[in-house]
């Protein structure tokens, strides 16, 4: 039996990229079938019907036809376009980490419900714009690095195995796969040293507690903390991840206005 | 459908590739030209190579607007009847020249050659922001008008100009965005259909 000619998926539109004339390939992760390009015809031309509901950081219903290199777009419903995350340049540098991210950790095509339910949830939660938008970055992004078996550990030293005291400031290498005792953060090469609020902060997310993190982050800076973990998402994934120098440009923004 | 094999002569196939490089062109239709190409009247081809040639001697950067032309300043910016006092903001070349297209607009322009993204990590740094900062220096340029694309990239580019232009006295201003001409209300997408009711004016 034959696949059938045309199928169904939920997605978010990752990024995009022009191609032809007024065509646009957009990578999208889909709630069932992983992360996949797809290519959407005419999608550049002014009065493209399509084009707003398939912007980078839309949640969209597709409907989409097998085609030779690309699958094609056939319909496209957005669910969800997050204005207020695309109206906030702030936000659209924590959102686009994320999804830096996301593309240099998952493999093509593969089923990837888990990641995709918690980048729903982040950009929801930035949307939300409540505040606490880096640690409910840093939250997605350590979450996400467990999930594809990078996990942080944040419990005893990745290098000798001795339990780390509750209330001891950690020290992370990214080389080493998370926290390093004293003793062993002397050869463990670049390491990033978290104060007593980050390292409240850090350990909630690398236990997974939503709430506790949320309370914590109130009080600390989290650039470190922050940093940690996508220095050991680029070295495990191997991939450098470009959206941290808009995030870099965009803070610096923030400084020469204030100033 | 015919594919050329590995058996493709070196040369057709090096012109095969260097065509394949170019935006927009597959491999298919970088078969499709190259063999266009070996079999039009020889002068055609030559005249295609000597184009290509010359466009990279003889085009230049206008230091002004950083637009592509044959002059430096181009003819824009050395134009007496072009308002210096407004300046047009655009992502490429080619959106100068649709602009043009329409007759409507009086003032310059300035090219950044790309847009910010936050998602591919384009920063200030690979645009032309610093010459756009340098020309509001002596303050001839009152309004600077975003036309960067409406999409994520474009409107990441003109948030991020707004920010950077606002200590220094300049007024920015946006293309209104909203419906295309030809449109479907019932299409329409919620950020478009929003846009637009917040860019609405008295029925005249
Ligand atoms: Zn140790
Ligand atoms: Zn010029």
């Amino acid at each position: 039996m034959d696949t059938p000619r045309v199928y169904r998926c939920e997605a978010l539109v990752l990024r995009h990229r022009d191609s032809g004339e007024t065509d646009r390939v957009l990578r999208v992760l889909s709630d069932r079938y992983g992360m996949f390009d797809v290519v959407a015809r005419g999608l550049r031309r002014a009065a493209s019907r399509r084009a707003g509901h398939l912007e980078p950081l839309t949640r969209v219903d597709l409907l989409l036809a097998h085609g030779r290199t690309y699958d094609v777009v056939t319909q496209a419903q957005a669910r969800a376009v997050y204005r207020s995350l695309r109206e906030s340049l702030e936000l659209l540098a924590l959102a686009g980490q994320a999804v830096d991210l996301v593309c240099a950790l998952l493999p093509e095509r593969q089923e990837s419900a888990g990641v995709y339910r918690r980048l729903v949830w982040l950009l929801e939660q930035l949307d939300a714009a409540s505040g606490g938008g880096r640690v409910a970055l840093l939250f997605f992004v350590v979450g996400v690095l467990r999930e594809v078996g990078f996990g942080i550990e944040a419990g005893r030293c990745v290098r000798c195995g001795r339990d780390l005291a509750a209330d001891q400031d950690l020290v992370l290498s990214a080389a080493a796969g998370g926290a390093v005792c004293r003793v062993c953060a002397h050869d463990a090469g670049a390491v990033r040293m978290l104060d007593a609020d980050a390292t409240a902060v850090l350990r909630a997310v690398a236990r997974g507690d939503w709430p506790a993190a949320r309370r914590t982050a109130a009080e600390a800076d989290l650039r470190t903390p922050l940093a940690a973990a996508l220095d050991h998402a680029q070295y495990h994934s191997d991939q450098v991840l470009y959206a941290r120098g808009f995030a870099a440009a965009v803070e610096r923004l923030g400084e020469r206005v204030v100033s | 459908m015919a594919e050329i094999e590995t058996r493709s002569p070196s040369a057709i196939q090096n012109l095969v590739d260097q065509l394949n490089r170019l935006p927009g062109i597959g491999p298919k239709s970088a078969q499709r030209l190259a063999y266009f190409l070996m079999r039009c009247p020889r002068e055609h081809a030559e005249e295609l190579a000597r184009a290509i040639v010359d466009v990279r001697a003889r085009v230049v950067t206008c230091a002004v607007c950083q637009n592509v032309s044959d002059r430096d300043p181009c003819p824009i910016c050395a134009s007496p009847q072009r308002d210096p006092s407004l300046v047009c903001v655009v992502e490429d070349p080619l959106d100068v020249a649709a602009i043009e297209r329409a007759h409507v607009f009086k003032g310059r322009y300035h090219v950044l050659h790309g847009a910010l993204s936050p998602l591919d990590g384009v920063g200030p740094e690979q645009l032309r922001i610093r010459e756009l900062l340098a020309r509001l220096r002596d303050g001839e340029v009152r309004e600077v008008i975003m036309a960067t694309n409406p999409t994520l990239e474009g409107d990441a580019t003109a948030m991020y100009l707004e920010r950077l232009l606002q200590p220094l006295g300049v007024t920015a201003t946006r293309l209104a965005r909203g419906l295309p001409a030809g449109a479907d209300l019932e299409y329409a997408d919620e950020v478009t259909l929003a846009r637009a009711l917040e860019g609405r004016r008295p029925a005249s």
